[in-house]
Formats: structure tokens, C-alpha cells, sequence
């Protein structure tokens, strides 16, 4: 039998190490950047895009990932006409809040103005409509809504142990369709987390990029890429990340060149 | 009657006709008075050549009381290929005898042979039997001479080369080459079944005409079926034969019929006999090779002889204005193979999906086909450019090698456009253009403050040890709920489990009872303990429950003996306490409930 005084232990290293992974910015640290976006904002309206982009940027090295200030500091970067800068920020913004409209609309806007065409392969209706499902909710919605199923059923099933017989036909129906929602859920949730820790994109920040076919200069030029291309970072390899397109043609580039989403 | 003897005999027509109608008269007439069934047979033509019908024809009249004829039996039909038909007639027949009118129905039925000699020779057909219940007739039999026919249309097909690679063009020419008495030519339609397989193909002509040519000195109307063909496999390929179906009158043959109207088809009427025929062209086969090893990246499978041309509608334009650049590639490979060249560095430049047209035409005896591609591209920023050229990669088959058609390079000007350089003006798609006109949405302001959103919730502990209260209650409940359940319908189990609930309660009344200094009550509580645990946990009735019994059940039970004589003596102390009267001190009672606790434990533990 494991002694409680070795489980309580436990968690607390978990909580330990996890508190140290993610560490949060601070209390303080929130309030400048706070005090940042609201003067970058003022900015902006203003025109004053450089301040607002200097700004923005200073509420960002506070370690605050909040999808609106990226989102605003990548229209900054536009209008500083960084177009790579300003992709790179509506992206960080996207993984954040993925069904918010404007970063899609501004996302579109700028990918057209930039020199490579780099199109996902196209979807059918039906796969639109399960990426625009699974783009419903964002990573903690999706896990309070979790919770809530799996807390539900089980609570519907204590009801069910006292209940009358027709009530029990109400609420076993109730619980097969918050079953069933759960199923649905929870996949789309688990590709989210696992794409969210695993999966690492990279726009390229430079006005042209060689991709190499190997990770150093001495290797053959496969195709020079351009400021904004959307890249999926395979592997980093010293200063060489190993990546590929959305089309699927893949190489070498610097890692100084490209901006981690 | 139509025949003499057992032959047919129509050598003089005209009086054989004659009497044939008068014997058909006569014989109607007979039969009418005397039978009831009567059967006549003729033939069509008794000279015939290959491949030409003709018929026999047997006739028979019968009465109502007649049905379901039967078919005549003919011998010597398996010379011929024979397709039989028949058919039926009715006629009333009225008759006059001693002056009273009498009227009857008659059947005629007609059974037809329809006879194809499929080699030349002499064969007889017949003896020619009818049969019909208690009706027997012998009609003769007829000997027909086939004769070979000479073909009036002959196919000759040829090829353009006999050996060739993979893709490259060939043409395979089938010529029909018609005689006299050739009506009407039906051009083969299931190419694809023929040579579909093994050759991509393209017929060149829509319309066959006719031409005049000499063969053999002599004027002969010919008729070229032109396919253009393109190998698809490597090897040996053969075309096997293309059938031409044909329809030919025969003319001139000297036909002796059975029919009284024969001798209005002769040769001064014009008359004829329009057979349909097929003729087949005879197999023909080349070697296809494969292409040799080294075909460039690019290349698409052309093989023939290619020409490029790439131009501009314009050479110097400003920034963000579109150009077209036209791209026409022509040869004579498979017109599929046309495919798009490969553009030279057109980095600097937004280039769109280009509007691609293709035709083909015929140059003497060569398919060519000719595909243009039309490129719109905006160049981005000012300059002078060099385009370099456009190629497109084929395989010459004269000279065996991989080549590539490429056009001139092209030099643009491109000039200051009216947009700045920072923000290039595009052409693009119609959804682009409506975004572009647009601008990229403002920044988001909102009410609250700015908080990390990466901190994600499956990162946190608290979270997933929310998961777990909602199933640990429902796991308690639901034990509760079942043990409940069982408890109320096992009586036997609910007295053992709350045998211990009910001893404590026992003892509390005989502490109460030692508090009090009640003997009787003392010694009644701890007797009704011990006796009660013991009949709670072994299911026996409590009342009526004597010591003997209760320690006999105890060794059943396999207790040791002593606890068995423990619980006796035990039972006698709260006896002799209860009833005898005895006044002892606290002490005493004390040992007594500290007995009777110590008893209760180890039936407890045995128990």
C-alpha cells in the first residue's frame, strides 16, 4: 500500500515542476504590460505606428501571450510594412484564439501581398466543416467543457440510482447524448494539445530566404523562399531548422531567418 | 405440280409457270373435295454463289381441324447456314356440289428455310417429307450449285513505319478498294475494341471520299481510312483485322425459281439481289521500343519533333500593370503529352494560372497538334528583366535523343507604377481584389485587461483532479445502494452484520445497569449480549435458544471446546446473578463484563 505521505508528496513535485515549466509572468509584470498596450493602443490610433509597435513590443517581452496584443502588434508590424513580423504575431494570435474572425481576415489579407504563394492543399466541404467545428472553441473552453460532460454524466448517473422509472429514461437519454458530445470533443481537444506541445510553425522574416537541401550553406539551393512564407519546423539542428511547406517541399534554412509561431 | 418425278424441273420457265399454276389450281380444288391437309414445297434459286442466300420454301393448307403444325423434315440442310421463319394465312374456300353452297376456312402456312451456301460445291437438298398425323407426302428433293463469288471489295491495310518508339506518331492506312456491285460501305465504328488497347489513336479524316487509282493498270475507285496512331506499350503490337461491312448486288446469274412471277427477274428489268457482306483486313504488326534512359525531370512524354514560341504583348510597362506572355508549343506527338513548359525566374513577378487552348490539324499525313498558353504576370517592382528562355522537353525520334523547343528570351522595362514600392499593387482574384480595396481590420481594444492565454488548463494539476470527485461519489453511492439492497433481502447476512451493533447496545444496558447497581438488570443485559451475539451470528432464533443448544451449535461451528465451556459458565454467572439473589460488589461485575467482553471477541473473531 502506497503511504498518503507519498502521493501528497508527489504532487506537490508535479505542481513544483509544472509552476516551474510554465512559469506565469507576474503580478507586476501584467500590470506594465497592461499599462504598455493601453499607450501602444493610443498610438496606433494616433498613426503613430512605430511607438505603437515599440510598445507593443515592450508588453510582449513581459511575458504576457495574450492573443489581442499580438494581434495588435502584428497590425503595428503591417503598417511598419514587416509583412513576415506581422504574420508571425497573427499567427502566435490564431493558436491563442482560433475562432477569432479578424486574425483570419487580416491573415488573408496579408498572405495575398506576399511574393510566394504557399496554399494549404484544398479542403472538401466536409473537411471545412470539422476544421471550422474543431476551431470552435479554444484549448481551455474545450477542456472546461470537458469537465462539465464528464462531471455531468456522473452526477445524471447518482440521479439515475434514485429515480423513478420514467426519469431514469430522461436522464439515461441525457447521458448518452453528453457521452456522445464528450467523444467529440475530446479528440478534437487531444489533436489541439498535441499540435499545440508538438507541432511548430515558422514564417520567414527575411525579404528572401535560401532553402538548402541540407543544413549547411555547402549543400545544393533548392528554392529561395520570400518574406512570410508559412513554414512546419521538422527539427532544429544547431542553427539549421529542418522545415517544410504546406505544399510539402521541405529543405534546410537558418534558424535566424524564421520567427517560431 | 411443281415437280417431276422426285426433281424439281424448271428448265422452261415460262411453261413451267404455267403449269405450275394450273397444278395449284387443280390441286386446291382436290384437296378441297378429298383432304383435309395438303402440303407443296419450292425453292428460290437452285445457282447460287458463296455467302448468298436464298429459300425453300414449304407451303401447307390445312383445315380447322388443323393445329399446331409441324415442321417439314428436309435433309442435306447441313451444307448451309439456315435460318428458319414462318408464317400464317387464312382463306375462306366456298364450294358448289349438287347445288347446295358450302363454305370452309383454310389455313396456309408457310415454312421458310432460309438457306446461306458457306462454300462452293453441288449439294443436294431433300428428300423434303411433310407429316402429319395420318398426312405423308413426299415432296422431292433439289440439287443447288454454289459457286465462288469473287469479292467485290477488297481492305489492304498498311503502316507508315514499321518499328517505332513509344508516343511517336504513326499512321495506319486502310484502304477499301471496291469493285462492281458495291452499294453501300459501312466504315468500321469500334476502333476503340480494335486498337484502343495497345495505341492512343485519332482517326484524320472525317469524311472518306472516294478516289480513283491504278491497280494493275486498271482505273479503281479506292477509299484511304486514315489513323493517326500513338503507341502506348513496348513490344510487338498488332492491329488485328478492321471488318468493312458492305452491301453488293449480284447481277447476271441465271436463276431458275419456283415462283409463277419468276420471270419478271431477269437481267433487262435491272433486278438483283442486294447481299450484305464483310470483309476483313488482314492483321498487321510493329515493334514499339522504349524510350531510352535520361529523360529530363520536366519531361512530360512528348515524343516527335516540337517547335516553341514564347512573345509578349508588351515589353516595357509600369510596375503592377499586367502583361500577357504567349506560349505556344506545336509537334506532332500525342496532343496529350502538350503539356505546360517550364518558365524561366519569374520570382520578381506575380504570375497566374495561365488560359490554355489546344487544336489540332493535318499537315499531308501528320497530325499536328499546336497548344498555346496564356500567362498574365505583373511584375513588382521597376527595372529592366531579362526573361530567359521557355522550354519544353521532348524526345526526338529521328535523331534518339531528348531535346527541348525554347523560345527567345524576352527583355522587359518595367517602370515606376503609381503605387509606392513598399506596397506593390497586385492583380489578383476577384476575392483579392475585394480584400485589398478593403484594409486589414483594426486593432482590438476591448475592456479588460491583457492575461496569458497560454496558460492552458491541461497544464494544471488542479485541473485534472477536478475529474475525480463526480466518479468517487458515484462509486460510494452506488456500493451503499447495493449493500443496502442486499442487506434487505438476505435476512440471514443483515442479522451477522449487525450482530456487533446489537452487542454494543447489549453492553451499553449492562454498563447503565452496573452504574445503577442493578444486579438482575446487569446480569439480564449481559446474558441477553452473549446470547444474542451468538444466535445473530449463527441465524438462530434468539427466544428459546437453551445453553445446550447454543454450545452444541458452537462445536458444529468448529469452535474449540473451551470457548464452548467459557460460554456455558458465563451463561450460569448471569443466571446465578440474575435469579440467585446474590448481592456482590463492583468489583465481581466488573470481572464479569470484562469475561463476557473477552468471550465476545473471540466468537467475534471465530464466528
Amino acid at each position: 500500500m502506497i503511504p498518503l505521505r507519498n502521493i501528497a508528496l508527489t504532487i506537490f513535485l508535479v505542481t513544483l515542476t509544472l509552476g516551474k515549466v510554465f512559469a506565469k509572468p507576474s503580478a507586476d509584470a501584467l500590470a506594465r504590460a497592461n499599462r504598455s498596450f493601453q499607450e501602444a493602443n493610443a498610438a496606433y490610433e494616433k498613426t503613430d505606428f512605430k511607438k505603437a509597435a515599440d510598445l507593443y513590443r515592450t508588453a510582449i517581452d513581459e511575458g504576457v501571450a495574450d492573443s489581442r496584443l499580438y494581434f495588435n502588434y502584428a497590425n503595428a508590424m503591417f503598417r511598419e510594412n514587416q509583412l513576415g513580423m506581422a504574420i508571425l504575431y497573427y499567427e502566435k494570435a490564431k493558436k491563442l484564439a482560433p475562432d477569432d474572425q479578424d486574425i483570419d481576415a487580416n491573415l488573408r489579407f496579408i498572405n495575398a501581398q506576399i511574393v510566394d504563394k504557399n496554399p494549404a492543399p484544398e479542403n472538401n466541404f466536409l473537411t471545412k466543416l470539422i476544421w471550422a467545428m474543431h476551431n470552435t472553441f479554444s484549448i481551455n473552453q474545450g477542456l472546461w467543457i470537458c469537465l462539465a460532460l464528464f462531471t455531468g454524466i456522473f452526477m445524471t448517473a447518482v440521479l439515475c440510482l434514485y429515480a423513478g422509472a420514467g426519469l431514469r429514461a430522461a436522464l439515461y437519454t441525457l447521458m448518452v447524448f453528453a457521452g456522445l458530445a464528450l467523444c467529440g470533443i475530446a479528440p478534437s481537444l487531444a489533436y489541439k494539445i498535441n499540435q499545440q506541445e508538438s507541432l511548430q510553425y515558422g514564417i520567414v522574416l527575411k525579404q528572401a530566404v535560401e532553402m538548402f537541401s541540407g543544413p549547411g550553406e555547402n549543400f545544393p539551393v533548392l528554392i529561395q523562399v520570400h518574406e512570410g512564407t508559412k513554414f512546419e519546423i521538422v527539427e532544429t539542428r544547431g542553427d539549421w531548422v529542418s522545415v517544410k511547406l504546406l505544399n510539402g517541399k521541405g529543405g534546410f534554412v537558418r534558424l535566424s531567418d524564421l520567427g517560431k509561431v | 405440280m411443281p415437280f417431276v418425278g422426285n426433281k424439281f424441273d424448271f428448265s422452261h420457265r415460262p411453261f413451267g409457270a404455267f403449269f405450275a399454276l394450273i397444278c395449284t389450281i387443280v390441286c386446291l380444288f382436290a384437296t378441297s373435295a378429298r383432304a383435309e391437309i395438303s402440303a407443296e414445297a419450292s425453292i428460290s434459286a437452285k445457282d447460287v454463289g458463296v455467302g448468298e442466300p436464298f429459300q425453300l420454301s414449304v407451303q401447307v393448307t390445312a383445315d380447322d381441324n388443323a393445329a399446331n403444325l409441324p415442321w417439314p423434315t428436309v435433309e442435306g440442310l447441313d451444307k448451309f447456314t439456315v435460318a428458319k421463319s414462318t408464317g400464317t394465312s387464312r382463306s375462306m374456300q366456298t364450294s358448289i356440289i349438287n347445288g347446295r353452297i358450302s363454305q370452309r376456312n383454310l389455313y396456309i402456312t408457310t415454312f421458310v428455310f432460309k438457306l446461306t451456301a458457306q462454300k462452293p460445291g453441288t449439294f443436294p437438298v431433300g428428300p423434303i417429307r411433310y407429316t402429319y398425323k395420318d398426312y405423308d407426302r413426299q415432296m422431292g428433293s433439289a440439287s443447288v450449285t454454289v459457286t465462288k463469288q469473287e469479292a467485290a471489295l477488297n481492305t489492304v491495310p498498311t503502316l507508315s513505319k514499321k518499328s517505332a518508339f513509344v508516343g511517336e506518331q504513326v499512321l495506319y492506312t486502310l484502304r477499301i478498294i471496291a469493285g462492281q456491285g458495291v452499294q453501300q460501305i459501312n466504315y468500321p465504328n469500334e476502333l476503340q475494341k480494335l486498337i484502343g488497347e495497345k495505341f492512343f489513336f485519332q482517326r484524320l479524316d472525317k469524311n472518306i471520299e472516294p478516289k480513283v487509282v491504278k491497280i494493275n493498270g486498271q482505273d479503281t475507285r479506292v477509299y484511304d481510312v486514315r489513323i493517326v496512331l500513338f503507341p502506348l506499350l513496348v513490344g510487338k503490337a498488332e492491329l488485328s483485322g478492321i471488318p468493312v461491312e458492305y452491301q453488293q448486288v449480284t447481277r447476271g446469274r441465271q436463276r431458275r425459281q419456283g415462283s409463277v412471277f419468276d420471270m419478271f427477274d431477269d437481267d433487262f428489268f435491272g433486278g438483283g439481289q442486294v447481299v450484305t457482306l464483310t470483309s476483313v483486313a488482314n492483321p498487321i504488326s510493329m515493334e514499339i521500343a522504349s524510350l531510352p534512359e535520361g529523360a529530363p525531370a520536366d519531361f512530360t512524354g512528348a515524343v516527335g519533333q516540337f517547335s516553341l514560341t514564347a512573345t509578349a504583348d508588351k515589353t516595357t510597362l509600369a510596375s503592377g500593370e499586367a502583361l500577357t506572355l504567349t506560349i505556344t508549343i506545336r509537334g506532332d506527338g500525342q496532343p496529350k503529352t502538350l503539356t505546360k513548359p517550364r518558365l524561366p525566374d519569374l520570382s520578381q513577378f506575380e504570375v497566374f494560372d495561365p488560359e490554355i487552348t489546344s487544336t489540332s490539324t493535318i499537315q499531308g499525313t501528320t497530325l499536328v497538334s499546336t497548344k498555346t498558353f496564356k500567362y498574365v504576370i505583373v511584375p513588382h517592382r521597376k527595372g529592366e528583366y531579362n526573361l530567359g528562355p521557355v522550354a519544353f522537353p521532348y524526345f526526338d525520334p529521328n535523331r534518339k535523343i531528348f531535346t527541348e523547343a525554347k523560345s527567345q528570351p524576352i527583355t522587359l522595362t518595367v517602370t515606376q507604377g503609381k503605387e509606392s514600392e513598399a506596397a506593390p499593387t497586385h492583380v489578383m482574384s476577384q476575392r483579392e481584389i475585394t480584400d485589398i480595396g478593403s484594409d486589414i481590420r483594426h486593432i482590438k481594444i476591448g475592456n479588460g485587461a491583457l492575461h496569458s492565454e497560454d496558460d492552458f488548463l491541461y497544464r494544471e494539476l488542479w485541473y485534472w483532479l477536478l475529474f475525480l470527485p463526480s466518479p468517487i461519489v458515484f462509486g460510494l453511492l452506488l456500493v451503499i445502494r447495493r449493500r443496502s439492497h442486499r442487506l434487505q433481502s438476505d435476512a440471514t447476512l443483515k442479522r451477522k452484520t449487525q450482530a456487533s451493533a446489537q452487542l454494543r447496545l447489549r453492553l451499553k444496558e449492562a454498563n447503565e445497569a452496573l452504574k445503577q447497581k442493578n444486579s438482575r438488570d446487569f446480569y439480564k443485559a449481559l446474558s441477553q449480549a452473549v446470547v444474542g451475539f451468538v444466535s445473530d451470528k449463527l441465524n438462530i432464533e434468539f427466544r428459546g435458544l437453551t445453553e445446550e443448544e447454543a454450545k452444541a451449535k458452537l462445536v458444529v461451528h468448529g469452535l474449540p471446546e473451551a470457548i464452548s465451556v467459557e460460554y456455558g459458565k458465563l451463561l450460569q454467572l448471569c443466571d446465578f446473578g440474575q435469579f440467585g439473589g446474590s448481592q456482590r460488589d463492583d468489583k465481581t461485575w466488573k470481572e464479569a463484563l470484562d469475561t463476557a467482553e473477552t468471550l465476545l471477541r473471540k466468537l467475534d473473531r471465530e464466528l
